[in-house]
Formats: C-alpha cells, structure tokens, sequence
C-alpha cells in the first residue's frame, strides 16, 4: 500500500468519518422481491387495507428489508479492509410507500490494539428523504491490521 | 406499565425463558439462495459483481444478513410439548406454543429492534446450519398502540463444523 493510500485508509475511517449513504426506494416492487427470499408475505406489508388496520396509512415496509440495507452500507463501506463484527438497532418508525429511504452512518470512536487491528464503532441510521428517522443503531467494525 | 393495567406477562410466560423452544437445521445453502437474497436487497441496483461473477462461485459468501430458514428447514427438532396454535396467530410471531403456553390475546406483530454478533465465520454455499432459540426476556408497555408486550429473543447459528455464524437477539412487539 503506497503512503497515499494508506492516508485514504485512516481518513476513510476515522472517528468523525462519514460512512457512504445507500439509498433505496420503497414500495411494493422492493418489499415483494424481500418477502420473496425471506417468506415474509405478512399483510401489513402487502395490503394497505391490513397496514391502515393496523393504524398506519397503508401497507408498510419490513423492518428486516432495513436491516439489510444496513448491512449493504457497511459491506460497501469496508470492503476487503475488514468486517462487520456486530449491528444493532432500534425500529422507530416503518417505511411507507413512496419513501425514499436513506440510511447513513458516522464512526465515533476507533480503538487499534496491539495487533495493529482497528476496532470501530459506528452511528448507524435509516431515515425517511423528509428527515424522519425510521431506524437507529450502532455497528462495530473490526479492520484488518 | 400502570397498577391499573392488566400484566400481560403471565407465570406461565415465564417460566419459559430461557428454555429452547426450536431448533432448526437448513437446507445445504444453494449458489442461487445467495444470490437471489443479494438481488432482492440490493433492488433495483444490481448486486455487486461478487454475487453474480459465476467465475467466483468458489468464492461466493452469503450476505451477514442472509436467512437460510426462510422458506423451510430440512429438520426441526420439537420440544414434545408443544400445543396447537390457531391461525389467526399466525402474523403474531407466537413462539410460546412451542414449549405447551398459551401465547398471550396479541395478534400483531412489530419488529421492535435487532442486534448480531457475527464471529467471523461466513455462509457458504453448501453449509448447513444449525439455529437454536429461546426466549431470553419479557417486558411490558403502554404505546401509540396501546398495551404492549416485549419479547427478547436470542437465536444462535452453527454450522455443519459446529462453528458459531452468530447469535441475534430481537425484540418481538405484540400487540
């Protein structure tokens, strides 16, 4: 790795560093391929009228489908330089149809052990394009020495 | 929860926590299982190349995310107590029949919050896992929704190596 890249490496992932948004659309055409592979053809995601019973506006998004784009952001965000150690969060509010979804992240904290491996903790989100915020959590990211 | 409020959390209830109420063992995870999962978060872009190179299936690992359960298991191990569960309990994510309770009178369902630990070690085309839960915890309050009851559950994941995938904790909201 020249020094040029190496100075990319620790400023990609500093504490302060914004982790790269992924953005999603959602609606039926998302939530029915996510239903497909995790059989979660569940009402309140399919039928608006089952989603307005429930007190919402219509059909709302999986929680898990969120999850996942989480995931993807991270994945994307580190590559080959180390992995996802730990995810969690908090489900505040569903994704309607319409929404665009975006989630985000900042790291807040790096630690690097004698190994030269970096531990991360990151802010994680999903908000509505508005502002609302759907999801919040933390990762942890365990980089490569 | 208010004295006024009647305790959705009943003995019965809780006397289960902690037991396991359900193991599970996949399928041999297909190339196209990955993939297929891949492309549907992914949508509408297309999944990375990683995914969809057949030149390094060899390579091929399933997203952290990935359920190899989701559309069945080539076993589940019962508990020999369970109890018939209605239909209409169906989109409840009930899990209390499995150990011979009763569910509690809620039949919807919100996922109200997720974590994992991943150890490191990957899904692969052709494992099979293993996935033991159990019910780690109840709680209850007073929402938008009305009563509401907590359910923290903790799932872990071994491979055919007895490796451990990971172990996810998530929160149940019924109501």
């Amino acid at each position: 790795m020249t020094d040029t890249a190496v100075r990319q490496d620790v400023a990609q992932y500093a504490e302060g560093a914004p982790v790269p948004g992924f953005t999603r659309p959602a609606g039926l055409e998302a939530w029915n391929r996510y239903a497909a592979v995790n059989d979660e053809f569940v009402g309140i995601h399919m039928d608006d009228e089952a989603g307005k019973a429930a007190g919402y506006p219509g059909a709302i998004g999986m929680g898990n489908l969120i999850w996942g784009w989480l995931h993807c952001m991270v994945d994307e965000w580190v590559g080959e330089h180390g992995r996802l150690a730990h995810l969690e969060c908090r489900f505040r509010a569903p994704a309607l149809k319409g929404d665009e979804v975006v989630c985000g992240g900042v790291v807040t904290a790096r630690e690097t052990a004698a190994d030269g491996t970096a531990t991360l903790t990151v802010d994680v989100w999903a908000d509505r394009s508005t502002g609302d915020r759907l999801v919040s959590g933390t990762a942890r990211v365990t980089l490569n020495a | 929860m208010s004295e006024s409020e009647p305790s959705l959390i009943r003995p019965d209830m809780l006397e289960i926590v902690g037991r396991p109420y359900r193991r599970q063992v996949s399928y041999p995870v297909g190339a196209s299982d990955i993939r297929r999962w891949a492309a549907a978060v992914y949508f509408p872009a297309a999944p990375p190349e990683r995914y969809t190179d057949p030149r390094a299936e060899r390579d091929l690992v399933a997203p952290l995310d990935f359920n190899p359960f989701a559309w069945g298991s080539a076993e589940v191990a019962g508990t020999g107590v369970e109890i018939d569960l209605d239909a209409s309990y169906r989109s409840s994510g009930a899990m209390e029949h499995f150990l011979g309770v009763t569910p509690p009178e809620l039949k919807r369902a919100l996922n109200g919050g997720v974590s994992a630990d991943y150890t490191g070690v990957p899904i692969r085309p052709g494992d099979i896992i293993t996935s033991a839960s159990a019910v780690s915890g109840y709680s209850q309050r007073t929402g938008r929704l009305g009563p509401m009851l907590m359910t923290d559950v903790a799932t872990t994941w071994t491979n055919q190596d007895g490796a451990e995938v990971k172990t996810q904790r998530m929160t149940l909201i019924r109501y």
